[in-house]
C-alpha cells in the first residue's frame, strides 16, 4: 500500500505543470497524499515506540527520519510562494523515489537486527539527499523541540569523551 | 599557501564551543581556540578527510544515544532522535562530507604510517619503557657528550640533564603506546588499536599532500589537534621543553607540522 501511495505521489508531483499556472487543487491533492503517507508511517513509528527491544530505537529513528522529510515537503508546499512550486516539485522528486526504495528494501529483512543495521545506513543516505534538496529540517527546528538543558548535558558528555584539555579560567 | 587538517577533537570541540556560546552557557572547560581555528582559515586552507568526518559523526551520534534524560522511554527516544538529527545537521554545516581520497595513495601512505608506529614502538621498548631503560639512554647520551666535546664537567650533572631530557621525551611516547595494541595476557590476542583512527587520518592527509606534490604545488602542511599522544606535543607544567617525539617523527618523515590549534594559528598567521 505504502509503495502505491509513494508511486502516486511521485506521479502527481511529476505532473505538476510548472510552465502553466498551478491549480491549488493539484497542490492540495499532493499534500493530501503526503499526509496520508505520513499518517501511515506514524502508525508504524508508534509500534516501534512501544517495542522494548535493543534495536527498536534504530528502527524508530529510521521511520522518524522519513516522517521528518515528509513533514518538510508538506511544509514547503503549504508555506512557500506559488512561484516556487516548480523548485519544490524538483526537490521532492530527489527524495521520494529513494523513500520508496527504503521502504521496499526494509520489507526484505527477516530479523530486527538486520533491519536496524540497514535502516540507519539508509537514513544517513536519505538525510544526505534531503539536505542537498533543502528538505531536511534545520538544526534550529530540532533545537526548538529539545530542552536547552538536554543540549548542555549532551555537550558536557561530549567533552568527557573527547578528553579536550581543560582551559584554566 | 597552507593546508591544515583539523583532527576530530578540534572539529567537535569547535562545534560544542559554538553552541555553548549561543546557548549562553559557561564554557570554562572548553577551548575556544578550536572555533577560532575555523574562523581564521578559509575553506581552501582547511583539509577535510573522510575519517575525521566519520569519527566526528559516530562520536556525536553515540553520545546522543547514550544520554539518559527522563523516565519516559517514549519521550527519550524522541529527544534522542532529535538530538542526533541536530548534531548531524550541525556537523554537515561545519564539516561537509568529504570525498574519498585516492585509494592507491592512501594504501602507500598507510604503510609509511605503520613504519612510523613500528619505529615509535621500538624506541619505547629500548629507551622509554621503564626507569632502567631511561637511565641507560641517559648514560649513553652522557658518554657521547663527554667524548665529543671532551667535556671534563661533572658526569653526574650531565647525566642528570639527560635523565630529565629522556623523562620529558617519554611522556608523549608513553601516551602513544597506551593506545597501541598489545598482548597483555600473552595469549596471542592483542587489544584494540586505539590509535587506528589517528593513523588513518594521518595516512589520508599524507596521501592528499602527495597529490599536491605531484602537481608541484608549493604548500605547507599542518595538523591541528588536542591529542597529546599523537598529533600535538605534550606540555608539562613548569617545564619549557615539550614532549614531542611522535610529532617530531611525523615532521621528519612526512614534513607535516602538528600542534594545537592556537600554535598553528600563530605559525601561519603571526599578525592576527
Amino acid at each position: 500500500m505504502t509503495n502505491q501511495l509513494l508511486a502516486e505521489i511521485e506521479n502527481r508531483v511529476k505532473n505538476i505543470d510548472t510552465e502553466d499556472r498551478v491549480d491549488d487543487t493539484v497542490i492540495d491533492t499532493v499534500i493530501d497524499y503526503l499526509t496520508k503517507l505520513k499518517n501511515d508511517l506514524l502508525k508504524v513509528e508508534k509500534k516501534w515506540l512501544n517495542i522494548d527491544h535493543e534495536n527498536s530505537y534504530s528502527i524508530y529513528y529510521g521511520v522518524r527520519s522519513v516522517i521528518l522529510v515528509l513533514e518538510k515537503i508538506i511544509e514547503r508546499f503549504q508555506t512557500e510562494s506559488i512561484d516556487n512550486v516548480s523548485q519544490i516539485a524538483k526537490d521532492t522528486l530527489l527524495v521520494i523515489p529513494f523513500i520508496n526504495y527504503i521502504i521496499q528494501d526494509a520489507m526484505q529483512y527477516k530479523t530486527n537486527d538486520d533491519l536496524a543495521e540497514h535502516i540507519l545506513e539508509m537514513t544517513d543516505q536519505l538525510d544526505e539527499k534531503a539536505y542537498d534538496a533543502n528538505l531536511l529540517k534545520s538544526s534550529e527546528e530540532y533545537l526548538h523541540d529539545i530542552d536547552k538543558n538536554t543540549i548542555l548535558k549532551f555537550f558536557d558528555g561530549m567533552l568527557e569523551i573527547m578528553e579536550v584539555p581543560k582551559k584554566i579560567p | 599557501m597552507v593546508k591544515i587538517l583539523p583532527d576530530t577533537n578540534v572539529v567537535i570541540s569547535a562545534l560544542i564551543y559554538k553552541h555553548k556560546k549561543i546557548l549562553g552557557a559557561l564554557s570554562l572547560n572548553q577551548d575556544e581556540d578550536a572555533l577560532k581555528f575555523f574562523e581564521h582559515f578559509n575553506n581552501d586552507e582547511i583539509i577535510r578527510t573522510l575519517t575525521v568526518y566519520n569519527e566526528s559523526k559516530n562520536k556525536l551520534e553515540k553520545n546522543a544515544q547514550n544520554i539518559k534524560l527522563t523516565e519516559n522511554k517514549d519521550l527519550n527516544k524522541k529527544i534522542v532522535a532529535y538530538l542526533t538529527k541536530f548534531v548531524k545537521i550541525e556537523l554537515k554545516k561545519f564539516y561537509p562530507r568529504p570525498e574519498k581520497p585516492l585509494d592507491s595513495l592512501v594504501q602507500k601512505a598507510k604503510k609509511d604510517v605503520r613504519d612510523l608506529s613500528d619505529y615509535i614502538t621500538m624506541r619505547y621498548n629500548t629507551v622509554y619503557k621503564d626507569d632502567d631503560s631511561q637511565r641507560k639512554e641517559a648514560k649513553r647520551r652522557t658518554k657521547i657528550e663527554i667524548k665529543q666535546q671532551q667535556n671534563k664537567g661533572s658526569w653526574k650533572v650531565i647525566f642528570e640533564k639527560y635523565r630529565e631530557q629522556v623523562r620529558i621525551e617519554s611522556f608523549q611516547v608513553k601516551k602513544f603506546m597506551s593506545k597501541e595494541p598489545f598482548d597483555k595476557n600473552l595469549t596471542g590476542k592483542k587489544s584494540k588499536d586505539k590509535n587506528s583512527g589517528d593513523k588513518r587520518i594521518l595516512a589520508e592527509f599524507v596521501a592528499i599532500k602527495r597529490k599536491h606534490e605531484e602537481n608541484n604545488e608549493r604548500v605547507d602542511f599542518y595538523i591541528a589537534s588536542f591529542d597529546t599522544g599523537f598529533f600535538s606535543a605534550k606540555k608539562i607544567y613548569g617545564i619549557t621543553e615539550k614532549s614531542d617525539i611522535v610529532t617530531n617523527e611525523i615532521k621528519e618523515r612526512f614534513e607535516i607540522i602538528c600542534d594545537i590549534p592556537s600554535e598553528i594559528i600563530q605559525q601561519c598567521r603571526p599578525h592576527v
